[in-house]
């Protein structure tokens, strides 16, 4: 147990310096690509006083290590800089789009966890036979198809022609909006004892995150299928079949647990992969989300917001990378301790 | 040999299914244990040794076919079995010694995690129990700090003691039959010995049976009372081990034997010329008659019968025959 936590000490004192290298790189990077901010915030008619006032204001005007400097300054003041996008702070952008995006992201990799672990185990269980076949074109369709065409075909099928779930919006017509407690409306509305504002937020977001969740659904699935049928060749099944254990323990403890080692590697990253894929599936939706904030501070040249997206995105993976490392030192033991 | 057969390999044809074509391994291997009788099994690697190993207790690869033949076990077809009835031989009557230590633990399980699930369903025990049961099992095969070792996952073992823990496995309960598949071939020099005399002493304090399949031919000679030559999934040659080690009577028994390095000898061991057949498309008749010195018309069309040449002593050759 001791060991774990050491473990993952260390894995957290290793994101510092990774954190600290991206916002350089993402710092100068947003500066020195062409295009000038204070021109695109201001309009093409804006006289040069104005724009020299936006530069001032950006600290464009000061050499680049100063405005960096600056930059951590205001960061440990909880200030991530002034958008020009939405003309306010972007830590206020970040608090009012982050939680949507998580939330939805939180549901869809449910369901890739759940969608890849059953189709896995049931390709795994009927390799090369008739389930397996079918699961196996179902995740190359799943892999091929980009998740905006599912979400323009989710539309279409589920609630256009057989009117299940609603098109777009977090909310229906009429629903007023929880009150802001944690910025998650799922659990504001459950908070403040709303089951049916609860019920309704979720009925929107299960179209949208199911067509998130099913690239690396399909992904996983076939990872596991794969690390299952290697895995029921090997001499060490081989042993305890021949000891008399029945089928039914040596597949589901036996062969299972080495095949999710790998595929639980690559299941964090495609989960901690969705917030930057969510942008289509965002606007395909009208979601209120962050991947939008994200793609729509990117196209204003928002230099501020670009940077606070890219970091954010950056310490999710860093988190993501965390959880991976931990569950799989958890189930691999040889990990686990040869680190500490 | 006297007394009654424990177990009897007939006639068995298993070939296996590859995306290149059926590759036709064992070519009728038959074989016989009688009861507490110590069995050698000699033969290069790749003729099929492991594969009849593995037929017995029916754990083979999920490609394998049995084509034909039967293994008798104490009067019944292991191969007609009911799965109750296998589960039973695998629980209490046979036990494999595996020739990888390594990759016959799995890596993600404690020792004791394995031996408890193995001892559960065999026996039916508490948990206290099952485990009194383990750490003696790991105590019999000479395992220092049983304890630990049940505490451990198989990484931070030695080789040599992952092959203890094997052949712990082996002896839990009161088994009729110990299969050893090359059980020191892939351990140190220096814990191969160790390994052997613990496994020869124990078999032979408990009185079971034992198949010894090895390439260490002296260590097959001073411990078998029968021994079986096998080339590209035949049987060629059998009979009591002071027998074909002194007197060997195929060619191929006779290479093999003289593969054997002297440490005395100021040359290296000869070797056989070629090497085992292409199983997708095996020679006809005696499948070693590519590589024989003293190839006849009728080797390349059928396969001979065994002669009984002394007591007891046969061969699958038609030098034989002549007579």
């Amino acid at each position: 147990m001791n060991a774990i936590w050491k473990y993952v000490g260390k894995r957290i004192l290793y994101i510092i310096p990774t954190l600290i290298g991206l916002s350089i790189l993402i710092f100068v990077l947003s500066r020195v690509l062409p295009g000038d901010p204070a021109r695109m915030a201001a309009g093409p008619n804006a006289p040069d006083w104005v724009i020299e006032q936006i530069r001032h204001q950006l600290r464009l005007d000061k050499p680049i290590w100063v405005q960096y400097y600056y930059w951590w300054v205001d960061l440990f003041h909880g200030d991530l800089g002034y958008s020009i996008y939405t003309k306010r702070s972007v830590t206020v952008d970040v608090i009012e789009y982050l939680p949507a995006s998580l939330q939805l992201i939180f549901l869809a990799a449910i369901f890739e966890i759940l969608g890849a672990l059953a189709l896995g185990i049931i390709a795994g269980r009927y390799a090369y036979r008739l389930p397996d076949n079918m699961v196996r074109v179902l995740a190359y369709i799943g892999i091929s198809v980009p998740s905006f065409v599912w979400g323009l075909l989710f539309q279409l099928v589920f609630a256009s022609l057989i009117p299940l779930f609603p098109t777009h919006g977090m909310y229906s017509y009429g629903t007023i909006p929880p009150p802001r407690i944690t910025g998650f409306s799922l659990l504001d509305a459950l908070l403040s004892g709303r089951i049916d504002t609860f019920v309704d937020i979720l009925w929107h977001m299960i179209l949208p995150a199911f067509a998130l969740s099913l690239g690396a659904m399909a992904q996983d699935a076939r990872i596991i299928r794969a690390g299952m049928v290697e895995n029921t060749e090997k001499e060490h099944v081989a042993l305890v079949r021949a000891y008399g254990i029945p089928e039914r323990t040596i597949f589901s403890k036996y062969i299972l647990k080495p095949s999710l080692v790998p595929a639980v590697t690559v299941m964090g990253m495609d989960i901690a992969s969705l917030l930057g894929n969510a942008f289509m599936v965002e606007l395909i939706y009208q979601w209120p989300g962050f991947s939008r904030y994200g793609i729509n501070v990117m196209l204003n040249k928002d230099i501020n917001g670009i940077v606070a997206v890219v970091l954010v995105i950056g310490i999710i993976f860093a988190i993501a990378n965390i959880i991976v490392d931990v569950v799989v030192a958890y189930l691999d033991p040889r990990i686990g301790r040869r680190a500490s | 040999m006297n007394g009654e057969p424990l177990l009897e390999i007939k006639d068995l044809h298993v070939g296996y299914k590859t995306h290149m074509g059926i590759s036709h391994v064992l070519n009728g291997v038959h074989l016989t244990v009688h009861k507490g009788e110590r069995v050698g099994v000699i033969g290069e690697s790749g003729s099929g040794k492991t594969t009849t190993m593995k037929s017995i207790l029916r754990i083979l690869p999920s490609n394998a076919i049995i084509k034909k033949g039967e293994i008798v076990y104490n009067g019944k077809d292991v191969l007609k079995m009911s799965n109750e009835e296998l589960l039973t031989i695998r629980r209490k009557k046979i036990s494999m010694i595996f020739q990888d230590p390594t990759s016959a633990l799995n890596p993600l399980f404690k020792i004791g995690q394995i031996m408890l699930d193995i001892i559960k369903y065999s026996y039916n025990l508490e948990e206290k129990d099952a485990k009194e049961m383990a750490l003696k099992a790991l105590k019999e095969a000479a395992l220092p700090d049983p304890e630990r070792v049940f505490d451990s996952y198989p990484f931070q073992l030695s080789g040599g003691m992952r092959q203890r823990v094997c052949i712990a496995l082996a002896l839990i309960g009161e088994r009729e039959l110990i299969i050893a598949d090359e059980p020191t071939t892939n351990l140190d020099v220096t814990i191969k010995a160790q390994v052997l005399n613990l496994l020869t002493d124990l078999v032979k304090k408990k009185n079971v049976g034992w198949i010894f399949v090895s390439q260490a031919l002296g260590a097959v000679r001073e411990n078998v009372d029968r021994v079986y030559v096998m080339y590209a999934g035949n049987i060629i040659e059998w009979g009591p081990s002071e027998k074909v080690f002194s007197n060997p009577l195929h060619p191929y028994t006779q290479k093999l034997l003289e593969c054997v390095p002297k440490l005395t000898g100021k040359e290296f061991a000869k070797g056989i010329r070629g090497r085992i057949p292409n199983y997708f498309h095996p020679p006809s008749g005696c499948r070693f008659h590519p590589r024989c010195d003293y190839i006849m018309d009728n080797c390349k069309k059928n396969i001979p019968e065994p002669v009984e040449v002394e007591h007891e002593h046969f061969v699958s050759c038609y030098l034989y025959h002549r007579r």
